[in-house]
């Protein structure tokens, strides 16, 4: 089945104007049905909450409120309509310590700038096509972080599955 | 199965962090998978063969707006620093925020358009203002050379390092932090 863009809706949050033009005008060739953009981390998230949008992209370093802690916002506001939605990080930074603080914000993909075309296009692929679960734990909610199996895995076994060793005791579906 | 978030069966808000955490892990019904037209457990979807080429078109036909978008930047990259100036107490924490941004901005869109000698330039302001003090009249002098230079590269059309103008303008960039970012 080839991927219908018709019924999503893509929030783009950008300061640049031209960058965000630019993601748009991408989006736009593929077909997205609702494309809604935002200058900052601050009106995206009333974006986000106005559009309930299927995936966010963001950059990172924005004013008043960067890519960051909007992706916080979403995740953990109680007001946010969807908190497992994915985000898609668009970045100049692509230094390991930056991905892992994106990650562990709860960034679900990261994508270097310059970016081209095929790199965003599968990037939203990979979201639709893939997603990952969700994990609470502490402080921490977000996508799963653990991309692949270790077999050979010897950290601390903090899940529940690890410690029951049965069947994931919770099942439930989320709207996307 | 529910399209609503259930609470999780154990409570995981008691703030517990690193290996005494628990973890509770999330499955979900990929209906955004569906609404792309798919069935939620069938395999990936393909995207048109032609999407990427056509995308990838629209990125290099932006191409051509570069020079209007960059000069936007560079305007507000110079305003901004024309603000910063007079700040010698080092005050002005939003503006350097900016000013930071504004050089991300040209680093970005010369990146992108592939104008390499702008985008050294745009990184190099970007990572020096993160030292910047502004009480120190070198710093200044490291600043207004960036700014000048990539001003020249705009006017003189100037796109990758090989020419000797590129190499001339480098070479005062990297002489003026040399000398001047010693001062530290």
């Amino acid at each position: 089945m080839a991927v219908n863009f018709a019924k999503l809706s893509v929030l783009v949050v950008e300061d640049n104007k031209a960058m965000r033009d630019l993601i748009v005008s991408v989006l736009d060739s593929l077909g997205v049905g609702s494309i809604v953009t935002a200058e900052s981390g601050a009106s995206g998230f009333m974006k986000f909450r106005n559009s309930n949008a299927d995936i966010v992209i963001l950059d990172w370093e924005m004013e008043p409120k960067n890519g960051l802690s909007l992706t916080g916002e979403i995740r953990r506001n109680p007001m946010s309509p969807n908190r497992m939605v994915p985000i898609i990080m668009l970045t100049g930074y692509s230094a390991p310590k930056r991905v892992a603080q994106a990650r562990d914000t709860g960034v679900t993909e990261f994508l270097a700038k310059p970016f081209t075309a095929e790199g965003l296009i599968n990037r939203i692929a990979y979201v639709i096509n893939k997603p990952r679960d969700f994990i609470e734990a502490g402080d921490f909610f977000g996508p799963d972080r653990r991309r692949r199996r270790v077999e050979n895995y010897h950290g601390p076994r903090r899940r529940k599955i690890d410690r029951e060793g049965g069947t994931i005791p919770v099942d439930i579906a989320f709207s996307n | 199965m529910s399209d609503k978030e259930k609470k999780p069966a154990e409570d995981t808000s008691n703030g517990k962090t690193g290996e005494n955490a628990e973890v509770e892990i999330f499955h979900r019904i990929n209906r955004l998978k569906v609404k792309a037209g798919g069935d939620a457990k069938s395999g990936p979807g393909f995207l048109d063969p032609n999407a990427v080429d056509r995308a990838q078109q629209r990125i290099d036909e932006k191409a051509a707006t570069y020079p209007v978008e960059v000069k936007d930047v560079l305007k507000n990259l110079t305003d901004s620093w024309n603000r910063l100036k007079g700040d010698t107490d080092n005050r002005n924490a939003s503006e350097l925020e900016q000013l930071y941004n504004y050089a991300n901005h040209v680093k970005d869109l010369a990146a992108t358009f592939y104008y390499p000698l702008m985008q050294h330039f745009g990184l190099s302001l970007r990572e020096f203002s993160e030292k910047l003090d502004l009480s120190k009249p070198a710093h200044h002098t490291i600043v207004q050379a960036h700014i000048d230079a990539m001003w020249a590269v705009y006017f003189g059309g100037i796109k990758d390092h090989g020419d000797n103008n590129a190499k001339e303008l480098k070479e005062i960039v990297s002489k003026a932090i040399e000398k001047h970012g010693k001062t530290d």
